[in-house]
């Protein structure tokens, strides 16, 4: 086969790695500039520096920065944890379920994985009106954790328990509880793998919060900056560009420091062909 | 006990919205009148609509094109990443991740300045100093038709759909690279070594060795490209607005079921549409997972 020369290559990742870069750098300088300027996006340094924006996202006056990072967070976190807490339970339970009764048990987290909330959106508001949880965050809490996402990841991440430890466990006449227990211990780096994975997933997804939260006390903060936006052409944009500093960094300082748990989580799960 | 909680809030949340969203889709429930009984007529209508079938058309294209150019792109980043010294790669795959961490909205923003018209990135960095049929590089060359400057992005339709390509390839090939990463990172390394004893080496060494080694996760993220694309929609809605662009060239589905349903209030025809996806959704994904599992046979 003919060879490309590596130059090529290397040539073309390192444009790739400045295409992902550049438009945050301009994000970030665009953040310093007046709407005059900021509709150049060709222009990368500002002409003149200026701190307006910051100061008045940090004072509150436009949109309240801290009220929609904190929702954004809890929405977030919330789901997550609650997604890890129900799905591991749930595979832990599969665990010990065997035949035709665990294949109908898993398809029913593999559908739920399929079948995303975008199909059901019209009838979540109706039914979080029913039960009286629309504006509230609990709505979207149980949506994004009846995610069937975890339950394959951890059914997956049980794979890799060894046999010999559950003999030995049950021959110590170790309980439920205790087992549950152990498959912590034994699969904590594949849970914080799925804590970050699933973290990233819902600080993206604003369908949800989009159908069922409306107040603006309850919306996270992408959700607050829309409304930002429609509002006048004549706001300073760099406030925008300021306050989405603010969506990248959660992610991305989680992604920093879990990256080595986070890869060789994904790689022990994602390498086996069973996924 | 333990399956109880998963089991009770997937019946609830999931369960119980798809019932409710069969039934709706099977009743009239439009602002003019609601609840009567309409049997399969929405579907009907729905199939029927041009809309529909122009939405349908271009998740499908947007859903392919995805699949063809992220993959490879995914697939040629990942060798790189493999490539650099180990103390160099949490910076670089930090880098790639980059787009796939910052929210949609965000992002549509940004992809804002790149397609604005003349002055946008694309346009003033790479098309206009190429391709302008007096001053570009390849302009004159190539024949370009007179009087061209610059591409319309969000206004021509025949370029809506690449600009939503671009913004979609931008935003996943790193992470896609980064999955791949993962999964290379934990390979037989002995298999690797005796393909390159055996005279494997450089692209051979990638497409005839690696890549069938790391199918399934070709499988993985075809999977989850296929999740996104026919879910697709705060990039197109943020960039495009709610009509999906000058002649409905960039509207998606999700994008069509939102209209009907939340803004012009018809709730049988928006869940016509949403039940109407399904068999796509899932067919694709089975289909995706048969020729996995045949090649693994």
């Amino acid at each position: 086969m003919k060879q490309v020369p590596k130059w090529l290559g290397r040539a073309f990742f390192l444009f790739w790695i400045c295409l992902s870069c550049y438009p945050f750098l301009w994000m970030f300088l665009s953040s310093f500039k007046q709407n005059t300027e900021l509709f150049r996006p060709d222009r990368l340094w500002p002409q003149q520096w200026d701190f307006f924006a910051w100061q008045l996202l940090w004072k509150g006056e436009l949109i309240s920065l801290k009220q929609g990072l904190w929702n954004a967070l809890y929405l977030s976190f919330g789901q997550t944890f609650l997604a890890a807490f129900l799905g591991y339970s749930y595979s832990f339970f599969l665990y010990f379920t065997k035949g035709r009764v665990k294949l109908g048990l898993t398809v029913l987290a593999v559908a739920a994985v399929v079948v995303p909330a975008q199909v059901m959106a019209i009838p979540l508001v109706q039914i979080s009106q029913r039960l009286g949880l629309y504006d509230n965050a609990w709505s979207v809490l149980l949506t994004g954790g009846s995610t069937g996402l975890g339950v394959l990841y951890f059914i997956q991440a049980f794979k890799r328990i060894p046999k010999t430890l559950l003999d030995a466990a049950a021959i110590d006449g170790a309980g439920s509880l205790q087992l549950y227990g152990l498959f912590f211990q034994e699969s904590k780096s594949h849970l914080l793998g799925f804590l970050l994975l699933f973290f990233m997933l819902c600080w993206h997804a604003h369908l949800l919060p989009l159908l069922l939260l409306h107040s603006e006390a309850n919306l996270p903060l992408p959700l607050s900056m829309r409304s930002l936006l429609d509002s006048s052409l004549r706001f300073p944009r760099a406030v925008l560009m300021a306050a989405s500093l603010f969506l990248i960094f959660p992610p991305l300082i989680f992604f920093m420091f879990g990256y080595r748990s986070l890869k060789n989580s994904l790689g022990e799960v994602l390498s086996d062909p069973d996924v | 006990m333990f399956g109880l909680p998963w089991l009770g809030v997937w019946m609830l949340f999931w369960l119980w919205p798809l019932f409710e969203a069969l039934s709706l889709s099977l009743h009239k429930n439009d602002p003019s009148g609601a609840g009567v009984f309409v049997g399969l007529s929405n579907y009907r209508y729905v199939w029927s609509d041009a809309i529909f079938l122009k939405a349908l058309s271009n998740t499908s294209l947007y859903t392919l094109c995805n699949l063809m150019l992220i993959l490879p792109l995914g697939f040629f980043l990942s060798a790189m990443l493999q490539s650099i010294p180990k103390r160099w790669q949490l910076l670089v795959s930090l880098i790639l991740v980059l787009p796939i961490l910052t929210p949609p909205s965000v992002l549509s923003w940004i992809f804002l300045m790149v397609f604005h018209g003349k002055q946008g990135l694309l346009n003033a960095w790479f098309i206009t100093p190429l391709f302008h049929y007096q001053h570009g590089w390849l302009g004159p060359w190539i024949g370009v038709k007179e009087g061209f400057e610059y591409i319309n992005w969000l206004k021509d339709p025949h370029y809506i759909m690449p600009a939503l390509v671009m913004q979609a390839s931008w935003r996943w090939a790193g992470m896609v690279a980064f999955l791949f990463h993962c999964a290379w990172s934990s390979l037989p390394i002995e298999v690797i070594q005796a393909a390159k004893l055996d005279g494997a080496q450089g692209i051979s060494l990638y497409l005839r060795v690696i890549a069938p080694l790391l199918r399934h996760i070709f499988a993985f993220c075809g999977a989850m490209l296929i999740i996104d694309g026919v879910a697709y929609f705060s990039g197109a809605y943020f960039l495009l607005g709610q009509s999906g662009g000058t002649g409905n060239a960039g509207l998606m589905l999700v994008t069509h079921l939102y209209n009907q349903g939340f803004r012009w209030g018809y709730l049988g025809d928006a869940c016509a549409i949403a039940i109407s996806l399904l068999p796509l959704w899932v067919g694709l994904i089975v289909l995706l997972m048969t020729i996995k599992r045949k090649e693994v046979c």
